[in-house]
């Protein structure tokens, strides 16, 4: 007997994708999707690309806001990559708390996924949807990063190249962050009934881990470190010379393999009632 | 014959309530098997257990000769689920056809057995409906769908017919009568009459313990249960049980006086079993009580040959348990 078996996980995959494409609810969450990021697009990106990239006081604001620590971001060549990409690293964390919340909480709830565990491994259904989630959330943001580029070559044409290599810089870097809030948000599913407990526990942990660890340094002297739990965390330190500093990945890949390692330890063991 | 669902020693606990208590059985292929216990007897717990929803604390669990935690039952072993719904964002048949593909079925054969299980439950006009447009008894019957695609070796059944009215609940039964020779069924209900249709075995589910009976349309089982109660010796009898719309007098007496008749006991207001030995003439006992009634203008209800399960329930609840059991 196979240890996995990749169909099975592959089938559990696609059907999140078919509940995207094909479900009414699926189509709405998608069109609301990019239809607030073309609004992004179109009214503060684009402002802020024209400030930083064309104004007569370009020079002015891009020195003021080398002072606040985004110097190296107005260093990268295509400028609505580098406002998308801050943009992005603000915005999209939320999105896809929001969006991968109800992984399979209100499935157990309901008892559906029992239907499932007739047929499937406990493991194969957690990868499937943790892949189908993750895959879904890759393909957004690939929508995002090409429209960027069409915005960015309709300013100017010459920067096609450069944006190329910075868009697909910036694509790989975001995916991969983005990793460890869908498995974070996984290993919660396991845990809480439903979607919107899900997205209570994650802000109670946003709030109580730093807090932790600020008592325990305050007090104690001892660096517990769990801030190294949340996802997301240290943006500034993430941004390099020409584009996302991608050696930064290191910490969310090692937080996505812990969150969807407990996933699947813990789920293998979890009573459904 | 081959045992499709082994327990061995199986504890299970929540909290201080024990709910399954050293639980052993061997189930063979075949048969159907009913299970009946009170409200909050285990029988879900158990359901769950052997479906591997739920862990053991302690003890094994055989599916098909494989332990139910190696997942080789995968396929194989098939459930309805009390409570348990679809998915309401999409439609019976994307849901079902999803079910049958994890079952290894491609996409042709898995759309072909789709429709086939919705032709055999009667729901083949919904198959483009989501699942919460549906009554509950059509929902029942839906999930009586999903368990029976591919082709399961078991069927677990957990209160097919609860909840329902009449007419749904004959149209599960006749459903349930036409796939038991499909697959091995353990039915989990309290509707008595219709495991005693359907099943001619039966799992008593008391306090933890769980006893298999033989098969009970088998005369001497009626011996193994009076064994238990102390009423009559050890000769092997026979059952009828007699119901009467009234009371009639002089009806006891006038039993006993029949030359076959070993014993009659008042089960319940107006139903009596009554006990003669076997080897009689076929029929015998049959032909002097309908003579009695005619004599006399009596009206009965109902002459059933064999011991009904409402009273095996009874008699259970009342004494320690049924003998006879093929437990391990």
């Amino acid at each position: 007997m196979k240890l996995y078996d990749l169909n099975r996980i592959l089938h559990v995959c696609m059907h999140e994708w078919r509940r995207v494409f094909v479900t009414g609810s699926g189509r709405l969450t998608l069109l609301t999707f990019f239809g607030a990021w073309v609004l992004l697009f179109h009214y503060p990106i684009r402002t802020a690309v024209d400030l930083i990239a064309n104004s007569s006081d370009a020079a002015v604001i891009r020195s003021v806001l080398g002072d606040f620590g985004f110097k190296q971001l107005l260093q990268w060549p295509v400028a609505e990559l580098s406002v998308f990409w801050f943009a992005a690293m603000l915005l999209l964390p939320f999105t896809c708390v929001l969006l991968s919340s109800d992984q399979f909480a209100s499935d157990r709830q309901r008892g559906t996924i029992k239907f499932y565990l007739l047929r499937t491994r406990r493991s194969e259904f957690i990868l499937g949807r943790f892949i189908g989630y993750a895959s879904f959330f890759t393909m957004l943001l690939m929508g995002l990063v090409l429209i960027t580029l069409i915005y960015s070559n309709w300013r100017d044409p010459e920067l096609f190249q450069l944006g190329l290599y910075q868009g697909m810089n910036t694509f790989f870097f975001l995916v991969v962050w983005m990793l460890p809030f869908m498995a974070l948000t996984n290993f919660l599913n396991v845990l809480m009934p439903t979607g919107k407990k899900v997205i209570l526990v994650l802000m109670l942990m946003y709030i109580v881990l730093p807090f932790i660890d600020y008592i325990a340094l305050a007090q104690w002297q001892i660096n517990l470190q769990f801030s190294w739990l949340l996802p997301g965390l240290g943006i500034f330190s993430t941004m390099g010379e020409q584009g996302p500093e991608l050696g930064n990945l290191i910490k969310p890949a090692w937080q996505s393999a812990i969150y969807l390692g407990l996933s699947l330890l813990l789920f293998r063991v979890r009573s459904l009632n | 014959m081959k045992s499709v669902i082994r327990l061995n020693q199986v504890n299970k606990s929540f909290g201080a309530h024990k709910v399954l208590d050293g639980v052993s059985f061997d189930i063979e292929a075949g048969e159907p098997v009913a299970l009946v216990g009170a409200n909050g007897a285990g029988k879900t717990t158990l359901f769950s257990i052997i479906c591997g929803f739920l862990k053991a604390d302690s003890g094994s669990v055989n599916v098909l000769g494989e332990s139910v935690v190696s997942y080789r039952h995968l396929s194989k072993l098939s459930a309805l689920i009390q409570d348990a719904e679809f998915d309401p964002d999409f439609s019976i048949a994307r849901q079902l056809t999803l079910f049958a593909k994890l079952q290894g079925m491609s996409r042709k054969q898995a759309q072909m057995d789709v429709e086939r299980v919705l032709e055999l439950t009667g729901l083949k006009e919904y198959s483009r409906q989501k699942s919460h447009i549906l009554s509950h008894g059509m929902k029942k019957r839906l999930s009586i769908a999903q368990s029976l695609l591919g082709s399961p070796q078991v069927i677990l059944l957990d209160e097919p017919t609860a909840g329902l009215d009449p007419d749904y609940a004959r149209q599960i039964s006749n459903i349930l009568v036409d796939i038991k020779e499909l697959a091995t069924l353990i039915i989990s209900s309290h509707q008595l009459e219709q495991l005693q249709r359907i099943c001619p075995r039966v799992m008593f589910l008391k306090e933890g313990k769980v006893k298999l009976s033989d098969n009970f349309a088998n005369p001497d089982l009626s011996q193994v249960i009076d064994q238990n109660t102390g009423l009559v010796n050890d000769a092997q009898l026979h059952t009828l049980t007699l119901r009467c719309s009234d009371q009639l007098p002089g009806l006891i007496n006038k039993i006993k006086a029949l030359p076959v008749v070993e014993s009659i006991i008042a089960t319940q207001r107006h139903e009596f079993k009554i006990q003669y030995p076997a080897g009689q003439e076929p029929y015998q006992l049959e032909l002097a009580l309908l003579a009695l009634f005619a004599q006399n203008h009596w009206h009965y209800e109902q002459l059933i040959n064999g011991d009904t399960l409402e009273n095996q329930w009874f008699s259970q609840n009342g004494t320690e348990g049924v003998k006879g059991v093929k437990g391990v």
